[in-house]
């Protein structure tokens, strides 16, 4: 017996870039399962991504199609993995090789995973920053992120000594 | 605006679980932005273990910051012993000031189910009253301390401590530590250990205190059912006498103890009397008993023993012919001692018999003591050399006299595996000026700064001045970054007063330099 056809999905992102993708690509992101189990009769109208441009929505679905038919965590499983997570920055090769975008895209691709509730590309997307962060002075971080320092200096030192009594705990 | 900054606080929440608090204390100075989300994550749960705590104190006063105090969301108050106080009125008082002033508060947890609390400290009747009516909900009681019966206290009943005892399972207890009033030490030994038969099969730790001595204080036939009961399990056994204890009644007590297999670490703690070793045949029958297992002696003060009495005579060879000389297992001597009373050259050199073994060797002076001067710590450091890489030495603690630079030349040269150092000194002087007696500082100093340790594996250390006692922190400022320089491996520092944070927050040569 032939298996059933998979059933294709339409999106629409903020650019009107369209996208015709299956369901259990699709399904990775928890909001848009959650509004294609709201609607019971199948429709053709595209689900408009108000807050994804196409290129952004471009590199979610190709992070998606990879990992499609991966179990998506359950509510416990989330819970008991929660420190692991915490603990671990690690990200698999192709993952890595994945993100591995300028820092622009980068954090495009977190508020997009963080939009579309997609857990697990944004735990890849939050892990790369922090592993970017690690071990860096803050001049560093300013430099990297280009950042502007708005600090005056007795904020500065407020800061630093707030900062002693945080390691001191 | 930049597009790190942009993004919300829920997500620079998630990304900051990834980091270590030191790369969040970084970010924090980084932008205005950022600095507000880090304080919102370093302080949203503050897990406090005592409140009675004096630096947990400090960090609540740190708190009246409003800014601050607002990003608590959770307080978790863990006192790591229970106590009954923390019942009382002036305590809660207490948690419910803290609790109002964290305006952001959202959930708070003062005090773990009685149920898992390991660690019992019972410190007047009142309190064993207390424990006595939740004795049901203890059930994971490991370990006990009762301070009881001193001043004005009344007694409480014997019962009372009968059925504490049976009510926490005294034979399930780990550690016992018993510091009462000698009046109540015979009601609880006789009465309440002995008429109820409580016994400790479990128990490996016994510290007993117990006041002065009088015509009720315990006899040794009174201990002998606690004895018996730990006989089998005790590792560690301490005796800490009050003042009028006398040390005939305490060698007359050793006499009896008799050998418990188990036993590997002892902590006498003695009122300073003078005398010989003969003088203390319970204490050389004892240790003659405990030889071979013996890894830790913890004396303090100690000038009524000697070193001599423990070191090389410690097995009388007349009263036992084919018993070994020495204690072959130990690895940790802990002395507080008058160095001045004793005859040091042959004490000193006598240390070499655990030259194999001894990995912490802690001398230090009484407050009427002087420290030891440059040849005994010559005589000391050539007792215990072994040449490189086999020197087991690694933790050495000791009073000296004079602070000078030649002294870390001998230490280096001869203890290159120490990881550990600490100093307590009387005055500092350079090389040269041992014919004064005037502090100098300066030539020490520029002696210094012509050395460097390269093959000295030393990780910390800690210089600081015995008496009056305060940190060389104080007056120079830069022994400590000076020593970092010279000992390429060094990790850490000490300071002597960690309460004083202001020195701690405003020097910046207080600050611990980071791994490497």
């Amino acid at each position: 017996m032939a298996a059933p056809a998979t059933q294709q999905i339409k999106i629409r992102c903020n650019d009107e870039k369209e996208f015709t993708v299956d369901r259990d690509v699709l399904e990775r992101s928890v909001l848009i399962k959650n509004m294609l189990e709201d609607v019971t009769e199948q429709q053709d109208a595209p689900i408009p991504l108000p807050n994804v441009s196409g290129p952004v929505m471009a590199k979610v679905l190709e992070y998606c199609t990879h990992h499609r038919g991966e179990p998506l965590p359950s509510a416990d499983t989330e819970q008991s993995q929660d420190e692991t997570r915490k603990r671990t920055t690690d990200i698999s090769e192709w993952d890595q090789k994945f993100i591995t975008v300028d820092q622009e895209m980068l954090f495009e691709i977190i508020l997009a995973a963080n939009y579309l509730d997609i857990k697990s590309l944004l735990d890849v997307g939050c892990k790369t920053v922090a592993n970017m962060i690690k071990g860096k002075t803050p001049e560093e971080i300013r430099k990297l992120f280009n950042i502007v320092n708005d600090f005056t200096p007795e904020e500065e030192a407020q800061i630093k000594k707030e900062n002693e009594w945080a390691e001191d705990r | 605006m930049d597009t790190a900054t942009s993004l919300p606080l829920e997500l620079w929440t998630r990304i900051f679980e990834f980091l270590e608090p030191e790369d969040i204390n970084s970010i924090r100075l980084v932008h205005r932005t950022l600095a507000a989300y880090g304080q919102r994550i370093t302080w949203c749960t503050l897990s406090l273990c005592s409140i009675q705590n004096r630096h947990n104190a400090k960090v609540l006063e740190v708190l009246r910051e409003p800014a601050l105090a607002s990003c608590v969301e959770h307080l978790v108050l863990l006192p790591s012993d229970w106590h009954p106080k923390l019942e009382v009125g002036s305590s809660k008082r207490w948690v419910h000031d803290v609790t109002t002033s964290l305006t952001g508060l959202k959930r708070f947890r003062w005090r773990r189910p009685l149920q898992s609390w390991r660690h019992l400290v019972l410190s007047r009747q009142g309190s064993i009253r207390t424990a006595v009516r939740l004795v049901p909900h203890f059930t994971s009681i490991k370990k006990l301390t009762i301070v009881c019966g001193f001043g004005s206290e009344r007694i409480p009943h014997p019962q009372l401590y009968s059925r504490l005892f049976q009510g926490i399972q005294a034979d399930r207890l780990r550690a016992l530590n018993l510091q009462l009033a000698s009046s109540l030490a015979r009601t609880v030994f006789s009465e309440a250990f002995k008429a109820a038969q409580i016994s400790f099969p479990q128990l490996r730790t016994l510290i007993l205190n117990l006041g002065e001595r009088g015509d009720d204080a315990p006899f040794k036939e009174d201990f002998q059912g606690l004895i018996n009961s730990t006989r089998s399990s005790l590792h560690t056994l301490g005796l800490k006498y009050g003042t009028a204890w006398t040390l005939e009644t305490a060698d007359a007590l050793l006499m009896t103890l008799g050998y418990f297999p188990q036993l590997s670490r002892i902590h006498f703690e003695f009122k300073g009397e003078t005398y010989n070793q003969h003088d203390f045949p319970g204490f050389q029958k004892f240790l003659g008993q405990h030889n071979r297992t013996l890894t830790c002696i913890c004396i303090e003060p100690a000038p009524l023993i000697h070193l001599t009495s423990i070191l090389p005579l410690a097995i009388d060879q007349d009263d036992n012919p084919g018993a070994p000389r020495h204690l072959g297992n130990l690895r940790s001597i802990y002395f507080e001692c008058d160095i001045e009373g004793l005859s040091l050259k042959p004490q000193l050199e006598a240390l070499g018999q655990f030259v194999d073994t001894l990995t912490t060797l802690i001398i230090t002076g009484t407050s009427y003591s002087r420290g030891f001067h440059f040849s005994e710590v010559q005589t000391l450091v050539r007792a215990l050399y072994k040449p490189p890489p086999h020197g087991v030495l690694r933790n050495l603690k000791l009073t000296v006299q004079w602070l000078k630079p030649d002294l870390f030349d001998l230490l280096a040269r001869h203890l290159e595996n120490l990881y550990s150092l600490e100093l307590e000194y009387f005055r500092i002087v350079s090389n040269n000026r041992l014919d004064t007696v005037v502090d100098d500082e300066i030539s020490f100093f520029e002696a210094m700064r012509t050395r460097r340790y390269e093959h000295w594996n030393l990780r910390r250390v800690d210089v600081y001045r015995f008496h009056p006692p305060h940190s060389i922190l104080d007056k120079s400022g830069s022994l400590l970054l000076l020593l970092s320089d010279l000992i390429p491996s060094l990790r850490e520092f000490g300071m002597i007063d960690l309460s004083d944070i202001k020195l701690e927050l405003d020097h910046p040569a207080s600050r611990c330099p980071r791994r490497r």
